[in-house]
């Protein structure tokens, strides 16, 4: 998970998505990037996304999320910034630990009141018990969701976060990308 | 090497999709869904009047939506089609309100589409040649299984032809295989996907006059108290838990802390870790402690539980004339309940703090338990008992015999709310389609009758010539051991005549060759290549068609019929 962390912190640019596997090509990556991505099964494809600064890194405290609106202003786009004390698959800053998520269960789009700070995970969400484990890009440890929590891809520059992409559809939608 | 690429988008059914329903093929609950289809090339738009669902998108928090795992790409007609296979938000039962499990929500990936994983799928009928499997047509396999069989029956007789097949999938199927076999070749030779022969899974529960699966899901909404016993159903049977059971106390009997046992723990209700193969002396140590502070249910006990003159008079399942005397002899082990509660309360084993320690549990959680269950003299809450492989697949008879006396004596008795049942693992789909021949198999009880073939041991003392296999590992299946494996390999692999060539009077001459020195021709049928039954020991693999590919019906774990329509083609190439 380091070396991912790493990885994401050291990228600078906007709008990408992760995908494993390795099926696509690399994109305009510097090749220190590539090599690493490619080692860990990792390739990045652009989508567009706006650039929003969502917060500073050093006012973000460990278990204390901060809720944040993302990509659209509507209520299903509701999503927390996370600094997790644990690396984190998409993880920027120092610690690699600092993460985003949307914060509606992808079973039936339930807001998620829960984070167990101590195992880095949400929920269990009060409807039907699904957690997500947000060290590892959300995805479901139990439960009844289909998809893990969508992700929002963050970037550093100096102390301010921003968003610049979703990995993952958001509940309710068909297309993140469609304004509503 | 396999990929997982997140959407961001999931294509929406046009007005004019063609909408079918379906039942999740997956777990015993068998929740209903809707089918979307539609042709490539076009899709539907986000507001309500340009999609088929007649719904705005995005949607609204705690409303419905389709996730990118329930599309996918099929053919339909030779078309190429999406579809979208969406829980059922209109369901008024099963499923309430669409609620889904992640197993079920994710049906349309199971769909044969060659750009995924499904690609494995088996698509034509394959003879095994130099080793190799190799494609043939639909009337060559077939040719090759009639000849083979009719020298097998001509001279070795129906008990040298066996069949071992999946018991679930679709009423359709098994009235067509148990005719086949039971009825036109008239063999015994047989046995269903989970065990070696035609037996019960629940002997102590059917001879306590229990129907194994017996409650409807709004029993589980109507209880007060839950006694789950060898299964954790959130994880298992999700839909049933999440739908029908939270809110109720739970006493949770699992060696594991699994996700539904964490969370029945902090809501403050009972997890008892027992110690694997102790279920039995955890029940009696219950019943003891109910009987010992007389919280039985009396009335229930009076009114339903035979007494000494009912008993000997046959009155009801469990005396006279019932599965259990023709296992042992007339009138041997006759008892009631009086003779029930005067045994269990001399029955050391079953004192309280020798079963904490033989059980693992500790005392207090026992004792909590039986005080849930009754009220403890207070008002009687309404318990209902449910069990899974956990406790009856050891085939321990007194597991499902002692559950089904702790449920009585809580006046469980399939009233409403008050059950003893099963939760189901797999959907119901057995409808045999002529009786199974008991007067030919060898093996015989104590007692009078005839006892169901084991037909494992039958193999490996090298009686069967030709088996048929369908749907199911065998080699992985319960009481299946290596040393079965190793004989299926001996008759078939290991055995000098080897098919060499794809003419089929040679293929026929070779197998029959097989056959008259010992060995064994085995036919598999099955969806997927599977290991090792046809990936390496089959002479012909038959390609079979799957949910959603043909119109086919089953029942779920409360009984309710389930209908599943086809929507798409099956994976067949050339004939058909």
């Amino acid at each position: 998970m380091s070396d991912s962390c790493n990885l994401q912190a050291k990228i600078s640019r906007r709008s990408f998505l992760f995908l494993s596997g390795g099926a696509l090509a690399l994109v305009a990556m510097p090749p220190e990037l590539a090599r690493a991505a490619a080692a860990r099964g990792l390739s990045l494809v652009r989508v567009s996304y706006p650039r929003q600064k969502i917060g500073r890194l050093s006012a973000l405290q460990l278990g204390r999320p901060v809720a944040f609106q993302y990509p659209h202003q509507h209520p299903n786009c509701s999503a927390l910034l996370y600094k997790l004390g644990a690396p984190a698959g998409g993880g920027i800053g120092p610690d690699g630990d600092v993460v985003a998520f949307n914060n509606l269960c992808t079973h039936q789009g339930s807001p998620i009141p829960y984070f167990d700070a101590v195992n880095q995970v949400a929920g269990p969400c009060p409807l039907h018990l699904t957690t997500f484990d947000l060290t590892r890009h959300g995805m479901v440890i139990s439960g009844h969701a289909t998809d893990g929590l969508p992700q929002v891809v963050l970037e550093l520059d100096g102390d301010d976060i921003y968003a610049t992409g979703m990995m993952g559809l958001i509940f309710g939608f068909h297309n993140n990308e469609v304004i509503p | 090497m396999s990929s997982y690429i997140r959407q961001n988008r999931v294509p929406l059914p046009p007005p004019d999709a063609k909408v079918t329903t379906t039942a999740c093929d997956y777990c015993v609950v068998a929740c209903g869904y809707k089918v979307y289809t539609w042709p490539v090339g076009k899709e539907g738009g986000p507001k309500a009047a340009e999609n088929a669902f007649n719904v705005d998108f995005p949607t609204s928090t705690l409303g419905w939506w389709i996730s990118p795992n329930q599309h996918n790409i099929v053919s339909v007609n030779g078309q190429p089609h999406h579809v979208l296979v969406v829980p059922d938000n209109d369901a008024t039962v099963v499923n309430l309100k669409g609620n889904y499990s992640i197993r079920g929500g994710t049906n349309a990936l199971k769909a044969y589409n060659p750009d995924k994983p499904t690609r494995d799928r088996l698509l034509y009928p394959q003879i095994r040649v130099d080793g190799k499997l190799e494609r043939v047509s639909w009337d060559t396999a077939l040719d090759v299984m009639v000849a083979v069989s009719k020298h097998v029956l001509s001279k070795y007789g129906e008990m040298a032809w066996a069949m071992k097949t999946y018991s679930y999938e679709f009423f359709e199927n098994t009235y067509a295989i148990t005719k086949l076999a039971w009825g036109s070749i008239n063999t015994a030779a047989f046995a269903q996907h989970d065990k070696p022969g035609m037996s019960s899974d629940t002997g102590g529960m059917d001879d306590a006059g229990i129907i194994t699966f017996s409650a409807s899901y709004k029993d589980y909404a109507a209880a007060d108290v839950l006694f789950i016993s060898g299964t954790d159903p959130f994880e298992t049977k999700t839909v049933v838990f999440t739908s029908w059971m939270l809110g109720k106390k739970l006493i949770m009997v699992v060696p594991r802390r699994t996700a539904g046992v964490a969370y029945a723990e902090q809501n403050g209700d009972l997890h008892l870790p027992v110690i694997p193969g102790t279920d039995t002396i955890l029940h009696l140590a219950i019943n003891r402690i109910i009987l010992e502070n007389g919280w039985e249910d009396k009335e229930f006990i009076d009114r339903w539980v035979a007494n000494s003159w009912e008993v000997d008079a046959g009155f009801g399942r469990g005396p006279r004339n019932t599965p259990w005397q023709w296992r042992t002899t007339w009138g041997q082990f006759q008892s009631n309940y009086k003779d029930y509660k005067e045994w269990l309360l001399k029955y050391e084993p079953a004192e309280l703090e020798k079963a904490a320690a033989t059980t693992g549990v500790p005392a207090e959680k026992i004792r909590k338990a039986a005080e849930m269950l009754t009220g403890a003299g207070g008002p009687r809450p309404k318990a209902s008992f449910n069990f899974e492989k956990g406790n009856y697949w050891s085939h321990n008879y007194l597991n499902t015999a002692s559950l089904a006396a702790l449920g009585l004596l809580c006046g469980a008795g399939n009233r409403p709310g008050r059950v003893i049942s099963r939760l189901g693992g797999h959907q119901r789909g057995w409808m045999a389609g002529a009786a199974y021949p008991m007067d030919k198999t060898p093996e015989k009880l104590p007692g009078r009758r005839r006892n169901q073939l084991d037909l494992d041991r039958w193999v490996m003392d090298g009686h069967v010539r030709f088996a048929w296999v369908i749907g199911n590992t065998w080699t992985g299946g319960q009481a299946a051991s290596q040393f079965l494996a190793a004989a299926l390999r001996r008759f078939t692999r290991e055995n000098p005549n080897q098919v060499t060539s794809t003419n089929k009077d040679e293929i026929i001459a070779t197998l029959l060759a097989r056959v008259d020195s010992g060995g064994m021709v085995i036919v598999d049928s099955d969806i997927y290549p599977v290991e090792p039954i046809n990936t390496e020991l089959a002479d012909i693999v038959l390609p079979a068609a799957q949910w959603g590919e043909h119109d086919v019906t089953r029942c779920n774990g409360e009984r309710r019929l389930r209908l599943y329509s086809r929507f798409y083609d099956p994976p067949r190439r050339g004939e058909t």
